[in-house]
Order: C-alpha cells, then sequence, then structure tokens
C-alpha cells in the first residue's frame, strides 16, 4: 500500500493518511501520536532558496 | 511558519495541531527556529519534520515533479481524528498560504460532520449550514411546509438550519 503510495504519488481525499515515523525539532514523531486529535501537517519548501514567508 | 504559530491557538482550540514538514536536516531546521526567535522573539509553536530522504514528501505527494523533483511544494494536508485525509490543499513554491483559510476549513469540516450538513460558499463559522437533501416524498414535503413558514431556503432541494449549539459549543476558538 505505501510502495503503490510512493510510486504514484496519489493520495486522495477520503483515503487513510500514510503512516510515518519522522525526527522533528520537537524529537522523534509519528502520525499516531495524533490520533484523536484533526491534524494540519504542510510542507515547506527549502529555506535556503525561499523566503521565510508560509 | 510564524504565520502557523501565530495562529496556532485558534488551531488548539477546535482540538487540531500543526505539523510542519520540510526535506531540510534536522539541525538546519533547529537553526532556523532558533534565527526566527533572536529576530523576532516568536518560538515556532509546533513540531518541523525533517524529511531529509524524502520519503514521508513522496508518500504524500508533496513534490511536484514539473515543478522540482527534490522540493516540496506548499502543501496541506488536513487529517480527521481518526485518521483520514479529509483535504488537500496545493500552492506554489512562490505564493504563501492564507491561514484564515486553513482554520475556516478544519471548522467547516467539524461542523460538516458534527451537524450532518454541508457548507455553502462563503460559509463562516456559526452561519446556517445546507441542509441534506430528502430521501423520501414525505420528507420532501414537510421541506417545502417549513421553507413556506421559516423562509430558510430556496426550495426542497435547497434549504438552511442554524448548526446545532452542542457543535457550536464544541468548534468555538472564542
Amino acid at each position: 500500500m505505501d510502495y503503490e503510495l510512493m510510486v504514484n504519488n496519489n493520495v486522495k481525499i477520503g483515503q487513510k493518511a500514510p503512516n510515518f515515523e519522522a525526527i522533528t525539532t520537537f524529537g522523534n514523531i509519528s502520525l499516531d501520536d495524533y490520533k484523536g486529535k484533526w491534524l494540519v501537517l504542510f510542507s515547506h519548501p527549502r529555506r535556503l532558496y525561499t523566503s521565510m514567508h508560509n | 511558519m510564524i504565520a502557523f504559530t501565530r495562529a496556532h491557538t485558534y488551531f488548539k482550540q477546535i482540538n487540531t495541531e500543526l505539523l510542519g514538514l520540510s526535506v531540510d536536516s534536522n539541525s538546519s531546521h533547529l537553526a532556523w527556529i532558533y534565527d526566527i526567535y533572536c529576530r523576532t522573539g516568536i518560538k515556532i509553536s509546533f513540531p518541523i519534520i525533517a524529511d531529509r530522504n524524502g520519503e514521508i514528501a513522496r508518500k504524500y505527494g508533496m513534490i511536484a515533479n514539473e515543478i522540482s523533483n527534490t522540493q516540496t511544494v506548499r502543501n496541506v494536508f488536513i487529517i480527521d481524528d481518526k485518521g483520514i485525509i479529509r483535504v488537500i490543499l496545493v500552492y506554489p513554491m512562490n505564493v504563501g498560504r492564507f491561514i484564515p483559510e486553513i482554520l475556516r476549513t478544519v471548522k467547516a469540516l467539524q461542523m460538516a460532520d458534527c451537524n450532518g450538513c454541508s457548507t455553502a460558499a462563503n460559509w463562516m463559522p456559526n452561519q446556517p449550514m445546507i441542509m441534506p437533501i430528502p430521501n423520501n416524498y414525505e420528507e420532501l414535503e414537510n421541506r417545502v411546509e417549513n421553507i413556506g413558514k421559516n423562509k430558510n431556503g430556496i426550495n426542497w432541494y435547497l434549504s438552511f438550519r442554524q448548526p446545532k449549539q452542542e457543535c457550536i459549543e464544541k468548534n468555538t476558538d472564542s
């Protein structure tokens, strides 16, 4: 399932969010840590080449 | 990042957390947020993922190959309390996000779920919501009668009602 997503880049609304474990500025975090809460996950372009605006 | 931090408290009030991501290293993120702190006094209040090899970005389709095959574009994924992706927003690298719209969208989803209704264009929190279309003729007749009495719609297929009080209380950020 995850492999298919990686190949197709095709996450869609209504689908289960792919799980992940990640290194963050607050320590290690996985998607499961947010069970029971809503989550806004957002990506940002690389800092060095862009401004600091959102 | 600063804009999200400024709005973080409003997200928290509706049981919503923030999580950033870029393909930079964790130490680069740490340097960045410290730099923001030194220059503005603002502490970035949510974690930022260092997705060094782009594994998560690729899983979620955050990398638009037509634009760059190593950089993420500006994506927003709204994931509900059951882990379902409910909204995906995509912005190019040169346009920043409008945070109030992201907050409004989370509220609209929560209110739609809680009320079993949907929201019209330009809906703002606590405004009337669109009722689901009637499933049978009796419901249709009731709906028409109701609209005649309360002027709360156009016709049986488009009528509005106030959101339930319990939903407003759950969804309030004021």
